[in-house]
């Protein structure tokens, strides 16, 4: 029995005994677990970067598990407290009831995850999936390599630095670069659609402006209202890059409508080129160059003088277009017009008394199939006031016999202007233009020069011709001018000094657009000089001009609210 | 029975006609830098409120976003070689209607060490700046609509090379402009309402003004030295200039012009308007 009872003991000593002496030692190893993830902790904390997410992001009493490497909360995973995962992506399909922090690495968030604050990528980003709750904030951090966290001692107190004392002229020297004209914006950045440009048919667009209402006022339709559809920057259609603008309008003395409407695909989206055409009945001018319409309509308006003249030109045409870059752009098309000639309808203006205004001249009628091309390089630092920069533009049109018109002819304009700011207020501005032709020119693309922007010493439309050369010279100074702040003369107003010197002529018709120049001598330049008072953008401004040519001629006054170029 | 039938079909009619919610966005985006740092920081934003300030932590520029997930659409890049941020912020579908369900709230908090060249473009919205305390070496801001407040609380901690801010249409109000530290300052305004106070000029400096439509208040503290040109628009132009500034020539100047430290010279453009002139 005694023997039972031993071998009994001894047998359940062996049965037992492993697993007491296992429950024993499951403690143990439970206890490694935790100090191995407690070192791994210990070693995080050690990590500079992480101990400053730590500070940054977490409080000190937030209970936080500490993982490295790649990281995945499952779905049926609860995480009861913060969870911070250093050098690794952290995918999160289930609940995490505090942060989730993952150190280089990204956050991956699906549908099903829901998360009660804040989810937080160092140097990563966070990709969440549509579904995923998400009560916190998401926050994208991105840390530099810190050298140093300290604080430079100029940076270190809001006190001023020691502060400089200069007289204006200096402020204004030193200062150059930041004034108005020449700061720049910076280019704008992956922003295609701000970089369409609608100037270049600006010949077509002459009549208009880019206001939703259309207003003019001249000789032939008297006043004229419209509507525009101007191109509609921010309309962009998911399935094709399709523009629709243009405008139309009544002239109440014509008595009649004018319309223009374009639509115009861009290719390759918006930085391609864009395939237009385009159909029309306008009022149409060749005169834009030498006067804006909207001066020209307050002067026809108040003071019955109108400085355009005016014929009608309907018809369509197919254009290809593009902006090559933000400086350069082009454009080659194929248009059909019929023009017609149009008489004076009105003589009434706010003043003016017995004057009447001039009758606008006959053109040849008749259809016009004509290949136009045309590029502008404009770097100028304004479009209206420029102080700097370059503006060349060139333009030319074919029409043979070939296309079935009633026209044969060719007609080129080259246009090259050049702002140079000498110093603070003042600029040396010259503008070479050129226009040449082949065949038999009808009367409205004939060139005129004299008056207005064109020769100033000269009567309005003085010459013309199937050739022409201009160049138009300003000198600008103001009481910006550091070098006449004291100047008597200049404290009162701002002077321009100009002269203009060009000839128009004609050449034989079977002449090509290069021949035909034996005309052209010094001898034969009509030149003038002048002065002008103006403002300090030199817009608005009277001019006095004098002819420099031989034999008696008169001081020839105008008023402008424009630059001549 | 009847009554829960009715009630439920009650509550599925007025479920259905609910509009459908959209996602509010709330993202954020910090960059943490050096204190001996340069950043350029470039805004550009179709709609939304702006609120500009400093960041408490003062080496980290925190960018907050809030939007409506279905209209809004925004881009950031940083250029860590260029050290340069963009955000940019895309209204879309401009020409749908949204019953007033559109959201869009950009926070940003500027970090106060960093040498920062901050460009600002905003086409409609609210803005508000509060800008004091930075170290500002640029700062431009364009505003096609919206009102605008900028604010130096305290003095930027750099002297400012330019400071330019052309606003089209809103009310513009700019306090304590004098702590910026600029040398020279650009404030156009097109249309609407313009204020600027100049308190806390503590160098020389440069300002042109120019208002086209709208009224035009200018407060300079009186020991700052003045002097002032005015360039009225036709008749149109209110002028109401305080006796302390004497007329010499062209210019309004004040007493103390050059015998103090601190001066501003301003050339105002008035446009169609009021201009008044506080100096005490």
């Amino acid at each position: 029995m005694k023997s039972a009872k031993i071998f009994l003991t001894v047998i359940f000593a062996l049965v037992l005994l492993p697993p007491v002496v296992a429950q024993k030692q499951q403690p143990d190893s439970t206890t490694a677990d935790a100090d191995n993830e407690t070192n791994q902790s210990k070693l995080l904390m050690q990590n500079p970067l992480v101990q400053h997410v730590k500070n940054r992001y977490l409080s000190k009493k937030e209970s936080i598990r500490f993982l490295e490497g790649y990281q995945t909360i499952k779905k049926d995973q609860s995480v009861d407290e913060s969870i911070l995962v250093n050098n690794g992506d952290l995918t999160i399909v289930g609940h995490v009831e505090g942060k989730a922090i993952a150190i280089n690495g990204n956050i991956h968030i699906l549908a099903t995850a829901s998360l009660r604050q804040d989810v937080i990528s160092i140097n990563g980003k966070i990709y969440r999936e549509a579904g995923a709750k998400i009560r916190g904030e998401m926050i994208e951090t991105v840390i530099k390599t810190r050298s140093l966290f300290t604080i430079p001692a100029n940076l270190s107190s809001a006190k001023p630095a020691v502060i400089q004392k200069f007289n204006d002229d200096e402020i204004y020297e030193n200062e150059t670069e930041v004034r108005t004209r020449s700061y720049q914006w910076p280019e704008k950045r992956e922003r295609r659609k701000w970089k369409r440009s609608y100037n270049l048919n600006t010949k077509q667009n002459s009549l208009t402006n880019d206001d939703h209402f259309l207003y003019r006022y001249n000789r032939v339709e008297g006043l004229f209202l419209g509507a525009n559809v101007p191109p509609a920057d921010n309309f962009n259609s998911n399935l094709v890059d399709l523009d629709l603008n243009g405008y139309f309008g009544y002239g109440f003395a014509t008595k009649e409508w004018r319309f223009k409407g374009n639509a115009e695909l861009w290719l390759f989206d918006k930085s391609g080129p864009a395939l237009g055409t385009t159909v029309y009945n306008l009022t149409d001018s060749q005169d834009e160059w030498i006067i804006p319409t909207e001066e020209n309509s307050l002067a026809a308006f108040f003071i019955r003088e109108d400085f355009q003249d005016y014929f009608k030109r309907e018809g369509f045409g197919f254009y290809l277009r593009e902006r090559i870059t933000s400086y350069f752009e082009t454009s080659f098309g194929y248009f059909e017009d019929k023009y017609a000639s149009l008489a004076k309808n009105t003589n009434w203006s706010v003043f003016g008394g017995d004057k009447h205004f001039r009758p606008n001249p006959e053109i040849d009628a008749g259809r016009l199939k004509s290949y136009k091309a045309q590029f502008t390089l404009d770097s100028r630092d304004d479009r209206d006031s420029p102080f700097s920069g370059w503006l060349i533009r060139g333009s030319g049109m074919w029409s043979r016999t070939g296309l079935t018109g009633d026209f044969n002819y060719d007609r080129f304009i080259l246009d090259i202007r050049r702002y140079i700011p000498l110093r603070h207020g003042e600029n040396f501005d010259i503008r070479l233009r050129a226009g040449s032709g082949r065949g038999s020119m009808p009367r409205q693309d004939f060139f005129y020069l004299g008056g207005l922007s064109t020769l100033r010493g000269f009567e309005f439309k003085d010459f013309s011709g199937n050739r022409m050369v201009l160049a138009n010279i300003e000198y600008r100074v103001g009481d910006n001018s550091p070098r006449f702040r004291n100047n008597w003369l200049f404290n009162s107003m701002n002077l321009i000094f100009f002269f203009d010197s060009g000839l128009a002529w004609f050449a034989d018709e079977n002449e090509y657009y290069n021949e035909g120049f034996g005309q052209l001598t010094w001898n034969k330049l009509h030149s003038n000089v002048g002065v002008a008072l103006t403002d300090d953008e030199g817009r608005i401004r009277l001019n006095f001009a004098k002819s420099v040519d031989p034999g008696p001629s008169d001081m020839i006054v105008t008023f402008r609210i424009n630059r001549a170029f | 029975m009847k009554h829960k039938i009715l009630l439920t079909i009650v509550l599925l009619c007025m479920g259905s006609a609910l509009p459908a919610q959209s996602d509010i966005v709330r993202k954020r985006h910090n960059y943490e830098f050096s204190p001996d740092d340069r950043l350029v920081f470039e805004l550009e934003i179709d709609a939304a409120e702006v609120k500009i300030e400093p960041n408490p932590h003062e080496d980290e520029l925190s960018v907050f976003l809030k939007f409506t997930d279905e209209s809004f659409d925004y881009r950031i890049d940083y250029d860590q070689q260029d050290s340069r941020i963009s955000l940019i912020f895309d209204k879309e579908r401009w020409m749908e209607e949204h019953d007033g369900r559109l959201r869009a709230e950009i926070e940003v908090l500027l970090p106060a060490f960093v040498r920062l060249d901050f460009d600002c473009r905003i086409k409609a919205g609210d803005v508000d700046m509060q800008l004091g305390g930075l170290s500002l070496t640029r700062f431009a801001l364009k505003t096609w609509a919206g009102d605008v407040r900028i604010s130096f609380d305290e003095p930027n901690r750099i002297s400012m090379r330019s400071l330019v801010l052309n606003t089209k249409v809103g009310e513009t109000r700019l306090r304590k402009l004098g702590n910026a530290r600029f040398h020279h300052a650009e404030i156009n305004n097109g249309i609407g309402q313009l204020e600027i106070d100049f308190s806390g000029l503590q160098n020389d400096a440069t300002a042109d003004i120019d208002l086209d439509i709208g009224a035009t208040d200018i407060f300079i503290p009186e020991d700052v030295g003045v002097k002032l040109s005015v360039h009225k628009f036709l008749f149109l132009s209110q002028v109401d200039i305080p006796s302390s500034l004497r007329k010499r020539g062209k210019y309004y100047v004040s007493d103390n012009y050059r015998q103090d430290d601190k001066s501003v010279i301003l050339k105002v453009k008035p446009g169609i308007g009021d201009l008044r002139i506080t100096y005490h």
